[in-house]
């Protein structure tokens, strides 16, 4: 099988945020691999190494930094890369999970993917709209939030984290569209031998213009802003006006 | 000073302490310079009981191998501009690999990775402590003397009947200090013979290669009886001037450094 995973370069999860003129600051601030999109590269290397897959993919849509991060998942493993050069804001701001499907629907059809492992949600956008977009425009099935994942015969069986419980869903052939959550696997470090083996991994630049795809931004940001600051406590001196102010506050009876 | 906006860190392994140290010379000198935040080295022998004390929670990067005697190095890159210090830290990696100084190593990928790989050197204290006394040494060499003084401390502690001695070393290398940790596997009382032993081991290791004792940690209580054989009696007699012309009532941190007699 032909695997190709999605790998989004983000805001380092470490990362505090602010904003700054009706948007997140991007300057000078830490970006790297989108946990979740890190967590699919690992499985994407994991089916390779299991010999369920033939070759892996990494596909990243962003600016000129952004193949800095296929060199990431490069190093996990990945044989070879795709950059869909833009450098629209793809946290949402300009670039949107709409057009986003529809730039990697294309790349889907150029490679003749059997799989496609995308993170379940970039953790600058959260909207974890992207992967059954995709599913939806390519017609495939998908199962999102994959905690555990088995190839079996032509199909794969995915067990899928809900607020409820785990769902095991069986999806009898392939091709299909899964969504990595944080159970499925810990990803593996960047060891030097692998890296310096990255660089010499082939990288294929497409400007997303190129592609036929409307990048329109549809939806509009309104506003962007921090939550507000943690109110202040009130400090009590002892039980008895604790149980009061509690009672006033129409906590306790 | 404001935090660094970009912030990187590589794992490195060695063979040889003569090895690291080029890595520093090349990492301070040539490759990293102003970006170089901290460069701490690590030998297996102390990482073995980080495995040991706190299991998979703290893993190295790069696993310890058995047999091969091992250095463990982490080097942390602050900087103003992540391109910038990411292309640094690619060309330091490609130039200490091809010199061959490197057996493997790991590139953190993001700043979780970061302070994974300070979990592990911050788990050596920790580690060292859980497994019995530790006689501790915070020892300035000149860094081309630490393999020989590790050595002959290795050699001194094998020389003795108790089983279970280990030396284990880390430090700040880039200081030129080391801390020299002498641990008596599954004895947790001080061992008042023992310690006379290590104490003289340690001195004339140090002494004999123009070394300090008290390095970052300063002196202390416990060091300062040294003091009268590492300066003379005239140099002391100076010291003691100073003293007591800043403190004539002696009333700051009495009994610590200079010896009362």
């Amino acid at each position: 099988m032909k695997v190709l995973v999605g790998v989004k370069r983000v805001v380092d999860y470490a990362v505090k945020v602010q904003v700054q003129k009706g948007a997140v600051n991007l300057k000078n601030v830490k970006m790297s691999l989108n946990p979740f999109c890190e967590i699919a590269v690992e499985e994407a290397v994991r089916l390779k190494e299991a010999k369920a897959a033939e070759e892996v993919v990494a596909l990243s849509i962003g600016p000129k930094q952004a193949t800095e991060t296929l060199r990431t998942a490069l190093a996990m493993g990945c044989d070879r890369a795709i950059h869909v050069s833009t450098d629209l804001r793809t946290d949402y701001m300009e670039l949107q999970p709409y057009a986003i499907a529809k730039i990697i629907q294309k790349i889907v059809d150029q490679e003749q993917s059997d799989l496609v492992l995308l993170g379940k949600q970039g953790i600058d956008s959260d909207c974890g709209q992207t992967g059954p977009m995709l599913a939806g425009f390519l017609g495939w099935p998908q199962v999102t939030f994959a905690a555990n994942l088995n190839v079996e015969g032509n199909g794969i069986t995915v067990e899928r984290e809900t607020d409820s419980g785990t769902e095991t869903i069986k999806i009898p052939s392939l091709p299909a569209v899964v969504t990595c959550d944080l159970r499925l696997n810990e990803p593996r470090y960047a060891t030097l031998p692998n890296i310096m083996k990255a660089k010499k991994k082939k990288v294929d630049t497409i400007k997303a213009e190129d592609l036929g795809v409307d990048l329109t931004t549809h939806n509009e940001v309104v506003e962007v802003f921090e939550p507000p600051p943690r109110k202040e406590g009130i400090m009590v001196e002892s039980v008895d006006d604790l149980v009061s102010k509690l009672k006033s506050a129409g906590v306790v009876a | 000073p404001p935090l660094p906006s970009s912030m990187g860190a590589v794992w490195l392994t060695s063979k040889s302490l003569q090895d690291v140290l080029q890595i520093l010379e090349l990492a301070r000198t040539k490759y990293l310079n102003e970006v170089l935040a901290a460069f701490e080295f690590m030998d297996h022998d102390v990482l073995k009981l980080v495995g040991m004390t706190h299991g998979a929670s703290v893993k190295p990067p790069v696993a310890i191998m058995d047999d091969v005697p091992l250095y463990s190095i982490l080097v942390e890159t602050h900087g103003s501009n992540q391109d910038h210090d990411e292309e640094k830290l690619q060309a330091f990696v490609e130039n200490i690999m091809d010199k061959g100084l490197v057996v493997d190593g790991a590139i953190a990928q993001n700043l979780g990775q970061v302070q994974d790989f300070w979990k592990v050197r911050e788990a050596c204290n920790p580690a060292v402590a859980a497994t019995g006394y530790v006689y501790k040494y915070d020892v300035s060499l000149a860094a081309d003397d630490f393999d020989g003084f590790i050595r002959e401390m290795r050699s001194r502690l094998m020389s003795l009947p108790q089983q279970g001695l280990l030396c284990v070393n880390w430090g700040h290398i880039i200081d030129g200090n080391l801390h020299c940790n002498i641990v008596c596997q599954g004895k947790f009382e001080r061992d008042p013979e023992l310690l006379m032993y290590i104490e003289r081991s340690v001195l004339e290791g140090v002494m004999t290669r123009n070394g300090s004792i008290s390095a970052e940690h300063g002196l202390g209580q416990y060091k300062n009886k040294h003091m009268t054989k590492i300066k003379d009696a005239a140099t002391l007699q100076a010291m003691w001037s100073v003293k007591k012309l800043f403190d004539p009532h002696l009333i700051m941190n009495p009994g610590k450094y200079l010896p009362s007699d």
